[in-house]
């Protein structure tokens, strides 16, 4: 109790931009979030261009470890995750809305300033 | 949103411009429900940019001089004029409402066009030392600074920071006009020469 | 953070991040925000003026889109990227504001604390 008043939770937004399996800016994305929730961060996940394709439900990668997996598990732990809708329609993501995994919202680029403000750090990751 | 490029003419017979086309618009970035416009004027006007800026109260205009740039905090909106004849503006209610701005611009721009070419007009260049020299405290030092309230302020310091950004005009000031403070008035034209204390406000009727 | 700074290092057209770098520019510009794009290594070909992308590519013009973002927010464009591609000050669209390395670096020492970074 004697600290709580000096544990001010601190914020993390990470912006990506990059497709899963290709590179691994996805898992990187992933691996950094994983490791800020666990030391108390909140952490937001923009998906910007293609990175509107991780959310994407019933992925089947062979050698890949499973991205839309991952990308629950963050969800369950209490990551805010967003997707830009210009993106994901260009996509074929947004028209269907049982495309995507449950409690990836579709916004849009507009909450990306509101969150940079309220966020103790910002990081993009980028192809 | 595309559109096709819409031609106004505005002025027939404009010494410098005379139509002007609505080249885009688009959802302003500042106000909700309001468009932000880009406009081209039928011609460039490098040559007046620097002239115009001498003609809005010093804390409405943002003049970026190696681009030739004007931004002029005007028609409660920020109207960006360049070089080649593009004018931006933003807050603005629709395209009648651009038009009907852009035409006092224009009226302003033909006016100076008329001006220069009979010698009368007066360049940023020459007023350049002196603009960069005006703020609200050197204006307040040439005030009577007795805080009378006669202009409508509550103070000399309210009425500087009202004339800056031309919200108030210098023969508010009663007390000045009717040749109280001789010594105020000399300072004033020091600091801001005659060309900015017209803009201000200052000659109705003694003009010279 | 209360300010942010949108890097590009991306031609445009061939990749679409340039378009949406300045895409994220504009939001945080509606939302109130100080933003500012900085065009640097391929970027500055972001600032070209008259750029008609139309015919097989069709994409929107990035131009032009600079237009949208100044005076209330800069386009910074890269002295040395300039520089090593031949591209002059009278190519670029008028908008655009030229800086060198003593300048980028005044930019990012100015304000690090509050001001995010984002390369897209």
């Amino acid at each position: 109790m004697a600290n709580t008043q000096e544990e001010v939770s601190k914020t993390l937004t990470i912006i990506l931009t990059e497709g899963p399996y290709r590179s691994q800016y996805v898992e990187m994305a992933h691996n950094i979030a994983e490791s800020a929730i666990n030391n108390g961060y909140g952490v937001n996940l923009f998906l910007y261009m293609d990175a509107t394709h991780i959310p994407k439900k019933n992925q089947n990668p062979h050698s890949f470890p499973n991205v839309g997996e991952r990308l629950r598990q963050l969800i369950k732990k209490g990551a805010d995750v967003r997707a830009c809708v210009r993106c994901a329609t260009a996509r074929g993501h947004a028209c269907d809305k049982t495309s995507y995994l449950k409690g990836v919202s579709i916004t849009s680029v507009y909450d990306i300033p509101g969150w940079v403000r309220e966020s103790d750090k910002v990081i993009t990751l980028s192809g | 949103m595309e559109i096709e490029e819409l031609e106004y003419e505005i002025f027939e017979e404009g010494p410098m411009v005379r139509k002007v086309t609505i080249q885009e618009i688009k959802p302003c970035i500042v106000a909700e429900n309001m468009i932000r416009v880009l406009l081209q004027l039928d011609r460039e006007v490098s040559e007046i940019i620097p002239i115009l800026v001498t003609k809005y109260p010093p804390g409405n205009v943002n003049y970026i001089e190696n681009k030739n740039i004007l931004t002029l905090n005007i028609y409660e909106r920020l109207v960006t004029l360049y070089p080649s004849g593009k004018i931006s503006m933003n807050k603005t209610i629709d395209k009648e409402d651009a038009i009907q701005v852009v035409t006092g611009i224009m009226e302003v721009i033909n006016q100076l066009y008329t001006e220069l070419n009979n010698g009368d007009a007066v360049d940023y260049s020459e007023m350049k030392e002196k603009l960069s020299k005006i703020g609200p405290l050197s204006l307040y030092n040439c005030l009577p600074k007795t805080d009378c309230e006669e202009c409508g302020e509550a103070t000399c310091m309210a009425f500087a920071i009202k004339l800056l950004s031309g919200d108030i005009t210098l023969d508010k000031c009663t007390p000045l006009k009717d040749g109280m403070y001789n010594e105020d008035v000399s300072c004033l034209e020091e600091l801001l020469g005659h060309q900015i204390m017209e803009t201000m406000g200052w000659y109705d009727s003694r003009d010279f | 953070m209360d300010s942010i700074l949108i890097i590009v290092d991306k031609a445009p057209y061939g990749y679409e991040d340039t378009f949406s770098a300045f895409y994220v520019a504009i939001a945080c510009l509606n939302k109130g925000m100080d933003a500012d794009v900085l065009l640097v290594g391929d970027g500055v070909y972001a600032a070209i003026k008259d750029q008609e992308p139309g015919g097989s590519i069709d994409y929107p013009k990035v131009g032009e889109l600079s237009y949208l973002i100044f005076p209330e927010g800069n386009i910074f464009v890269h002295l040395g990227s300039m520089i090593e591609r031949g591209v002059e000050e009278d190519d670029l669209v008028e908008a655009a504001h030229i800086i060198d390395d003593t300048k980028l670096y005044q930019i990012i020492k100015s304000k690090t604390k509050e001001k995010a970074f984002v390369r897209i």
